[in-house]
Formats: C-alpha cells, structure tokens, sequence
C-alpha cells in the first residue's frame, strides 16, 4: 500500500514537473479548466436565457447586442455556446464514465477469472470493435431514438472494448508483479488486492485514454446531433446547433455554424492537449 | 384522399445537405437549350409504383399521375386571368369517352373510347377497367376504402357490359364516388403484361408493377429508363389517347438537397424544382428567369392532440393549448408568409367551410384560466411528436414549446424516424403531435370529415363525439344538399368547440419553374403537376 | 504464408457472424414496423398482414436470422424497403462514389502528411515541428461535418471559386464514359475536359475536409517512428560510418518507420468511413454515407444491415491486410 500512494505521489510530481515543461499541455489544462467555470458560471454570463426565441430577430449577423448573433428562431447563439459547455461536456464525460466502468469490468474480470470466460468476453469485443465507431454508434442511436441518456449509451458503446483490452492488459501485467505477489504472500484476499492495489495501479493510463476518449465522445456526439439522431431540440447542444445553421450557410448565414463548432474544437482540442500530454509521461517519443 | 397520407411529406425525410446531383445520360448538358426536354429536380427517387398499392411518396405519386389514366378525369378551366386549373369538383371522360348516370342515381354506365392502346400497343378495352378493378378489390388497394364510401363495396359491383362498356353500381345514390376516381390508385392495367406475373406467390403482380411499368402504361407518358438514386426519365407515349404531351423527354433528377436544388434552378441547370424551402421563394420572385406559381392548397397542417388520454382527454386542455399556440408566427416565419391560417378543420377551398367558429386568437391569460379551470393550474408536460428531418415540423415544434413553456406546459420535441412515426399515427398511438400531410383528393366536407372523424383509419386524434358521428353518418350518403350544408356546418361548430386538434394552417403549393417552361395548369385535388401541358419558348 | 491467410480468414469468420448477429438485433429493434413503409396506410389488416407473411415478418426470428445468413451467403442481402432494389445492388452503385472520395482524401492525406511527419522528426523542436504539431492538434479536434460547412461559406459563398455542394459532378455536365468508375480519373482517360473539371470541382472540397481530418494521426505517426528510427541502433550506425544525413534519413530510418505508418493509414482509412457519412450529407455527396443515413431515417433494416455489414467487412479485412503487410515487410515477424 505504502508503494502504491507512493508510485501515485511520484506521478504527480513528476506531472507537475512535466507541466511547467510543457506549456502545450498546461494550456489543455487551462482551456478545459476555463470553459468548465464558463459552463459552470453560463447562468450568470448568458445574457439571454438559451432557449429564449425572439423571431423578429432572427438570423442577424454578430453585433454588441448577440456577440456571435442569433439563430433561424432568433436565439441569442452566445448564450447558447455558454449553455452547451454543460450539456457536451456533460455528454462526453458520461460517455468516458460509462463506457470505462462497463469496458473496465470486462476487462478486470475476463483477465482476473481468465480461462473460458476471458475467451468469451474479449471475443465479445473483438466483434464490437469489428464496427467501424461511428457507424455502430449512429445505428445505435437510431435505434434507441434520440436523447442525452441514449446518446451516451450509443457513443460509450463503441469504446468498451478499448478500456476493456486496456485494463485487462494493465490487470495481467500488474497481477505478476511484485507487489501483488508481496500483497497475496500477506494474505490480503482477492478483492482487496483487486481494490487497493491493481486497481490505483491501473488508473494512469486509464486516465490518459479517458482524457482522449472524452474529446472523441464530444465529437462523435457533435456528429450525431448534427443528423439528427442526437438530443432533442432546441437543446443547447453544440452539434445540433451546427445542424440548424447549416441549411443557412449557401445564403451566407455563417455565424449560425461557426460558434458552437468553433467551441467544439477548442474543447476537443483541450482534452487532446491533455490526453497527449499526460501520454508523453508514459511514451516520451509521441508529441 | 387519405392516401396522400404518407406521401406528402414523406418528403419530409430529405435532410440537412445532400443531393445526389449526380446527372446520367448527355440529356442534362441540353437542359435550356432543348425545347424537347424537360429537367426536373426532385426530392426523392421512386419508391413502390404499383400504382393501385403504392406507398410511395410524392415523387411517385406525381410519375403515376403522368403514366396513367383513368376513366374520367378532372375538368381543365380556364379561370378569368388566364391561369388554367384542373377543377377537382368537375369531371369530364377520360378513358371512358361518356359516361351516364341512371335516373336512380345508383348505376354510372362508362361507354369507352375507340381505338385506345395500351404504350406497348395493346388495345385497351372495357375488359382491362373489369380486370383492373377486380385486382384493386383482390389486393385491397389503396382506393378500396374510398370506393366503400361510395358504396361500391366488392367487385361485384364493377360490371363489363361489353367491351366497349363498363357500369358501376352503387349500393346507395351519393355524390362521392367521381372524387375518387381520378387519382393512380384507379390507374387501368394492361391485362396482357401484368397478367403474366400474377403468380401463386405473388397473386397481384405486386413484385413487378413496384418496380416497373412499362407496357402498362396509357397516361401521356410512360417510363423510358429508372437509374435508382439518380434519376428517372419519361418519355411522350405516343398512344396516348388525348392530347399528345408538349415536351417529348422529361428527366427528373433526384437531388435531396432543397438548397441544390435551388441552386440548380437558378442557374438553368434544371427547368423546375420542387419543394423548395419557403424562405428562398422571395428571391426566386424577384428573379426574372424564374415564375413562381402559387397556389393555396388545401392540404392541411395541424397538432393533434391524442382525445383519449390525459390530459388531451379534457376539452379545457385542448381549448387552452389552442389559445396558447403562435399562430402569427408560425405562419409569418416557419411558413415565411405562404400559408393561410388554418381557420376549421375543414379547409378553405372545399364546399361547406366556414371559418365562422375560431375564436383561437393567441391569449395566454385566457390559456391560464382554462388550464385552472381543467384542473392544471401548474401547467403539465408531455411529449411533441414530429416525424425526423422535417423543417416545418422541426421549426414549429421550437415555437411552440418556447409559448407553451409561458402557459406552464413544458413539452419535449420526440423526432421520430419515418416508419416509427407513420406506424405510431396509424396506430393512434401519437399523444401529441404535429402532422402536415393531409390533402383531402375528393373535394367534398364529407369525405373529408368522415376519414379524419369518424372512420377509425385517419382519426388520428382519436376524437369521439355521438353528434358528431350521427351527423356525418347521416349526412355522408345523401342526396338532400339543403341537409348536407346545415349538417357541415353544425359539425365545424361543434369541433371548433371541441378543439380536437390544434388548427395550424394551409401551405400555399408552391411550384418554381425558368421562365421559358409555359402552361402550367394547376390541379388542387392533388398538387400534381401534370407534365403533358407543358411546353418550353 | 498462404496457410496464415487462410487461418487469418477463417478466424474471421465467427467475428463477421457476430457482427451479423449484432446488426440483426439492433434492427430488429428499431422503433417502426416495415409494414408501414411497403403497404399504403388505407391497406387492411388483411393486407398487411400479407404482406408481412410474404416478408416473412411473422417468423420466429431465428427463423428470420437463418434466412438472412443464408441469402447474405449467396449474394442477397434482401430489397430495401424504401428504393424497392436489391441492397446489394444498392450498396454497390454508391460504393465507387465512396471509395473515389475517400481514395482522393487519403492520398492527400498522405501527401501532406508523411513529409510534415518526416520534417518534424528530423528538425524536432523548431517551428516547424511546432506547427506541423499544432496543424494536426487542430485537425482531429475540429468536427468534420463543421469544417466542410466553414469550407462552403469561404470557397463558395465567400470566394466563389468553388461550386455549391451539387455531388460528384454539376448536373449540367455530363458525366464521363464509365472505365474505373471514378469520375476525375475516366474524364482523364477519355479527355472529357467539361468533366474533368466539374468533377474536381465538386470533389475538391470533401476530399480536402476529410484529407485535413486524416492528416493529423499519419503526421504524428510518421513523426514518431521516424524519431524510433532516426534514434535507433542501426542509423547510428550508418551515421558513424559518415553516410551523409540525406541518405540516413530516407534510406534507412525512413524504411524503417514506413511499417508503422501504413498501419496508421489503414486505421485512419477505417476512421474515415464513419467521417465520410458526415461529409457526404454536407456535400450532397451520393455514396454509401447518405444511403445509410437514409436507412436509418426511415427504419430500413434490410439496407442498413446490408450497409453495416459491407462496412464492418471492409474494416476488418482492412486491418488484415495490414498484419499481412506486417508480415511480408517486417522480417522480425514471425509466423
């Protein structure tokens, strides 16, 4: 136990270290930090309420009044931009949640019982992971019609084969360390070694996909939604937005689009950033 | 005819971008340079054209229309400016060159033209109307319901006189049964090439007429070739009975995409576009390349509210979300000025409407207090039903939450894929829902109120009420007008009252066309256009 | 070599199997009955109930599954209930639209990619590195569906040297005489110049869209292995024999470093195929991503399952070919 928190107090020493090293990722920190208190703080910055309509104004260019203008109802797209901070990363980060606690239950179980079952279950993933992502998750959410709890599950889907490899893989390599040797030969029972010691061993570069997955989980989001197969109208979600823009943009109306796309991009950016960042730790070659 | 049902909007599931705007065959590069074809921008490709089972949407019913004939058709009238219209309340031969009713008003004698072929060249004669009605009636088509109604209930009623002659009895005199033949689902079949594919398996030749119709045909077109996804090209049937069409080819080419095909349009790459997005027709207006034709149609657009279940099932509920419904706005901004307010359930344009009972003016404070009053003085919140991919639905779905929301009613806007929205209204299983398909093809206020109140197939609300379905059963068959007239009226009181639905409006039907492409004539029983008056300067 | 194939093929089969096995569930629960779509909403329930039975909709499903292994077997993979064609058939007219997109998309995509990855490596730190980094954190962060619109707005609306979204060629071009079945290489062939250039045109947009979502992992690739490789034993070795650094570079590390990004590029390939369906409904495009699109729209199991399964195929032999790549190119791999 003593070598667990310690290995954990060295990570993040050495984290902190490599951050002021490399201002790249210190800046994923900051971004995702900044918009999380944007989201958090939407209902005091917004100046309108986002679903609040106004049709004599609809469709105007950004001016002091709409910063990034208003939409083809006439709704005010900044605050909306605000507003969809929470619900994206919302979204992304329960899909990273999801498809982690399902994906790494596998994983932990089919490298901890081994045997058939670790046969049945990594087969199991291996036909999930046959699917091309994006498409699984449009049938999916197709399937399931469109809403945030349906979303999460057609996105999180797709990615429990990645924490399930990931964390079995972690599982059997630490399983023959030493210090799970050292743990059972003091007789610590299965689930305690499973709890206090795999486990926080795992979790550094479950983190660093996490992180990764989470840009991905808001884009693929994004991209659901912008078909139509994401939340329901007029949520304040990011790629919805985009879609309603985007009859508008032959006839010139760009900033329907532009915003809410734009803050996908610096938020996919930031978790990257970060993911990339914290994987240099682990793969010092990789950008 | 309720069958429009799924067509018109079915439309509807062209999304976002896209076209395929691919173009096959050299025909394309002639567009406005060659008088002899026509180029059309469709939203959809053919689906189904089994034209008496067909579930295709509008693209396919409009390629029925111009491949078959029936045996009487709509009246062309030229009206005081010059513009003609197809009259969908006056009807002339078609096929059948006279027709005769019996004194007792229960047996129409069609006395068929000579020397009519088929588009392969078989005769068509009096044998072709008894083995295609016997089909319809085998098969259950689409127009079987319709002729019921009419009180023509099997095949029986269908008799072959000699070959030149065709009669059809009805059970009970009554107005209905013209109205509903001039449509594709009483298109007359070629015994000769559809008789072949009537198999154990397929009994109808179901299989084939979904896919092909070429022999079959004896409209002023027939289909020359279908490249699915792509296009699908018509040619003139030159044994075709009346009037030889103007323009010899058309193609229609299928680009999904409203704004590609606007932009086609304006740049002469094709002569005609349909559905076009309503906030583009201003600019088309102004542009001098391009006439617009407008039409009030009497397809009708409307929220129904499910009468059996709660809290729908409370008549100070539908009162109250009637009062509460931006009608302004949906108009002025979905429907960008080219609709009419939809004022009875009854449509303006068909005989019997009055819009004398709306009384449904925008009021919140008066929404309040019926919702107090039912029972519901915090509001409520359900689900909003739209079919996916709808513009019109999609933008009046967002109106209405954001004024429902000021009456305490939250609603939650349900997209539903196609098949899950068509197969919830036929069920009646929508709660709440928005639905602009409609378009009554019998011009008559029975007809009408009989399949959206009172036969279980198109009551999508599930509205019940004993006066009601008194009055229309006592009325629907009827030869005494002076009753009919009082009874309608009646009726739209009552249902005024009673706010089954919520009244949304009338699409005007709205067809762009280059300036060069004349004589368009429109018909309001379906608002499709029939190609053969069309000729290029 | 051949028996690894073949071992690799056969250990493929119980995956595709699972694949059908998933596709067919899921379509079976799609909200919506098929009946709607093939019979008019006036049809009895008699009728439906017909044509259901015809459709075979009344059986058991595993009865219904048999039945459509069976036919996937031999070819059919059953009619779409909306274009009334046979999926197949389908499936294949809109591949060639596909495949002409994503080819071009990739080969730019690799152009623009492996010398930015290559450059990087080898002047690692400076700006160029710098930028090719910040060029590829961007790409993959930017929603694809979001850069093709951004890119209509400015070479269409904005510049207008680019042509509105119309598909793979203007409707008022006819299209070149079929050879390959891609519209930039046949108007090449056949000198069809009105072609050649409505074509690209149309296709120029897409492909650069998807090219700059594809370029951000083939550069990082293409940097890091050439860094392993640069860095390795053997390019030190070949430096301290004094081989000049030109020759370090591109005959030693950057053979080494190419298995690595062949593998990154059948990857990004299978990535692309989910972005295409985006682009593809932006561009007006008419391949497999706005049929499947349409499939699910309006519950049409049989095409969608036909589609889902076409692409899984794809994907999975995509990656097959890589390891066997791997093989051939890689003496350390052993069978």
């Amino acid at each position: 136990m003593a070598v667990a928190s310690q290995r954990i107090r060295e990570n993040s020493r050495s984290l902190y270290l490599w951050c002021r090293r490399n201002p790249v990722t210190a800046l994923g920190f900051a971004i995702i930090l900044g918009l999380g208190i944007l989201g958090v703080l939407a209902p005091l910055l917004a100046p309108y309420d986002p679903y609040a309509l106004n049709p004599a104004e609809r469709m105007r260019p950004p001016s002091w009044e709409h910063p990034f203008g208003t939409g083809i109802f006439g709704e005010d797209i900044f605050s909306r931009v605000l507003y969809g901070i929470r619900i994206d990363f919302g979204i992304g980060l329960g899909a990273v949640a999801f498809g982690l606690v399902v994906g790494s239950t596998v994983g932990v179980l089919a490298g901890y019982y081994g045997g058939r079952l670790d046969e049945i279950l990594m087969r199991l993933m291996d036909i999930v992971a046959a699917f091309p992502g994006f498409i699984l998750a449009m049938a999916i959410a197709g399937v399931l019609g469109p809403s945030i709890p349906n979303l999460i599950i057609a996105i999180a889907f797709v990615n429990v084969p990645v924490y399930a490899r990931l964390s079995r893989s972690r599982f059997l390599v630490i399983r023959s360390s030493l210090y799970a040797m050292a743990a059972r030969g003091v007789g610590a029972s299965d689930m305690r070694i499973l709890a206090w010691h795999l486990l926080p061993n795992s979790l550094a570069p479950i983190f660093v996909q996490s992180t990764l997955q989470c840009g991905w989980a808001i884009l693929d989001a994004a991209g659901l939604s912008f078909i139509g197969l994401g939340v329901h109208l007029p949520t304040p979600e990011w790629g919805v937005m985009i879609g309603l823009g985007a009859p508008r943009i032959i006839s010139g109306q760009w900033w329907i689009s532009f915003f809410p796309g734009l803050a996908i991009a610096i938020t996919v950016m930031g978790f990257n950033l970060i993911g990339d960042g914290l994987q240099d730790l682990l793969d010092p070659k990789r950008w | 005819m309720q069958i429009f049902g799924r067509i018109l909007r079915r439309g509807a599931l062209a999304l976002l971008s896209g076209a395929i705007a691919v173009s096959v065959g050299p025909i394309a590069a002639q567009a406005q340079s060659d008088k002899n074809t026509l180029v059309v921008a469709v939203s959809h490709d053919l689906q189904n054209t089994d034209p008496t089972l067909t579930s295709g949407n509008t693209a396919t019913w409009e390629f029925l229309t111009n491949v078959y004939n029936w045996l009487i058709d709509y009246e062309v009238v030229t009206l005081d400016d010059g513009t003609r219209i197809g009259d969908a309340n006056s009807f002339v031969g078609s096929l059948a060159e006279s027709f005769e009713w019996s004194n007792d008003g229960k047996t129409v004698t069609f006395k068929m033209r000579d020397g009519l072929k088929f588009s392969n060249g078989d005769p068509l004669t009096a044998e072709a109307v008894k083995f295609t009605f016997d089909r319809i009636f085998d098969q259950k088509g689409v127009t079987v319901g319709n002729m019921a109604l009419a009180e023509v209930p099997d095949k029986h009623h269908i008799e072959l006189i000699d070959s030149e002659t065709v009669a059809i009895h009805l059970d009970r005199a009554n107005s209905l049964l013209f109205g509903n033949m001039a449509q594709a689902g009483n298109s007359i079949l070629n015994p000769k090439v559809v008789g072949p594919h009537m198999t154990d398996d397929d009994p109808y030749a179901h299989e084939f007429l979904k896919v092909d119709s070429r022999g079959t045909e004896q409209g002023p077109y027939r289909m020359d070739s279908w490249d699915p996804g792509n296009q699908y090209v018509l040619v003139r049937n030159d044994n075709y009975h009346g009037e030889p069409a103007n323009i010899e080819r058309i193609v229609f080419k299928i680009i999904p995409d409203p704004a590609s095909r606007l932009a086609q349009l304006v740049s002469g790459a094709v002569d005609i576009a349909l559905e076009l997005p309503t906030i583009d027709i201003p600019s088309l207006e102004a542009n001098p390349d391009i006439t617009v034709h407008r039409n009030t149609s009497r397809s009708i657009a409307y929220i129904g509210m499910n009468n059996e279940v709660a809290p729908f099932d409370n008549k100070l509920v539908r009162q109250a979300i009637s009062y509460a419904v931006p009608y302004d706005t949906i108009i002025d901004i979905v429907l960008n000025g080219y609709a009419v307010q939809l004022k009875s359930p009854i449509p303006f344009g068909t005989p019997g409407h009055t819009d004398q009972f709306f009384v449904y003016e925008q009021n919140f404070e008066k929404a309040k207090e019926l919702l107090v009053e039912a029972g519901y003085p915090d509001g409520f919140s359900s689900v909003f039903e739209i079919p996916i991919g709808n513009q019109e639905a999609k933008e009046t779905a967002v109106f209405l939450k954001d004024s429902l929301a000021k009456i305490g009613v939250d609603i939650q806007i349900q997209e539903l894929p196609g098949a899950a929205y068509f197969e919830k209204i036929q069920k009646h299983e929508l709660k709440f829902f928005f639905t602009n398909f409609w378009i009554s093809i019998n011009n008559d206020p029975y007809y009408h109120v009989y399949w959206k109140f009172h036969h279980s197939c198109c009551n999508y609300a599930n509205y019940a009420n004993s006066t009601v379905d008194q009055l229309i059963a006592d009325n629907t068959i009827s030869t005494d007008t002076a009753a009919q007239a009082a009874a309608i009226e009646e009726i739209q009181r009552i249902l005024l009252d009673e706010a089954p639905w919520v009244l949304l409006y009338q699409p005007e039907h709205i067809l762009a066309m280059r300036s060069n492409v004349k004589g368009y004539a429109y018909y309001s029983a379906d608002n499709f256009t029939r190609y053969q008056y069309l000729y290029k300067e | 070599m051949i028996a690894f194939v073949a071992r690799r093929l056969l250990l493929l089969i119980p995956v595709l199997l699972g694949v059908t096995v998933v596709t067919f569930t899921l379509t079976r629960i799609i909200p919506g009955n098929p009946i709607d779509l093939m019979v008019s909403p006036l049809a009895d329930a008699e009728t439906r109930a017909r044509i259901a039975e015809n459709a075979g909709l009344n059986d058991p499903l595993w009865e219904q599954y048999a039945r459509y292994i069976w036919g996937v077997a031999n070819g059919d993979f059953g009619d779409s209930f909306v274009t009334s064609q046979p999926v197949l058939d389908d499936l294949t007219s809109r591949f060639m639209p596909t495949f002409e997109l994503t080819l071009f998309a990739m080969l730019l995509a690799i152009i623009l990619a492996v010398p930015l990855g290559i450059a990087s490596a080898v002047w690692r730190g400076t700006w160029i590195d710098h930028v090719s980094r910040l060029l590829a954190v961007f790409g993959v962060a930017m929603p694809v569906f979001w850069v093709s619109l951004v890119a209509i707005y400015v070479f269409f609306f904005l510049l207008h040297w680019l042509p509105a979204p119309q598909g793979r060629i203007s409707v008022i071009v006819a299209p070149p005489d079929a050879i390959t079945g891609l519209f930039v290489v046949d108007s090449l062939l056949t000198g069809n110049w009105p072609a050649l250039r409505s074509s690209f045109q149309s296709i120029l947009m897409p492909a650069c869209v998807l090219a700059f979502a594809a370029m951000a992992p083939l550069a990082r690739m293409t940097r890091s292995s050439m860094i392993e490789a640069l860095e390795s034993d053997y390019t030190r070795a070949a430096r301290a024999m004094g081989l000049p650094e030109r020759s370090v570079v591109f005959r030693h590390a950057l053979r080494n470093a190419v298995l690595p990004v062949i593998t990154m590029i059948a990857i990004v390939y299978g990535y692309l195929l989910g972005g295409v369906v985006l682009v593809e409904n932006v561009f007006a495009w008419p391949g497999l991503g706005r049929y499947v699109y349409n499939a699910i729209a309006s519950s049409d199991y049989p095409a969608l399952q036909g589609f889902i399964l076409y692409s899984t195929t794809v994907y999975v032999l995509l990656f097959l070919f890589v390891d066997i790549l791997y093989v051939l190119l890689d003496p350390r791999v052993r069978i």
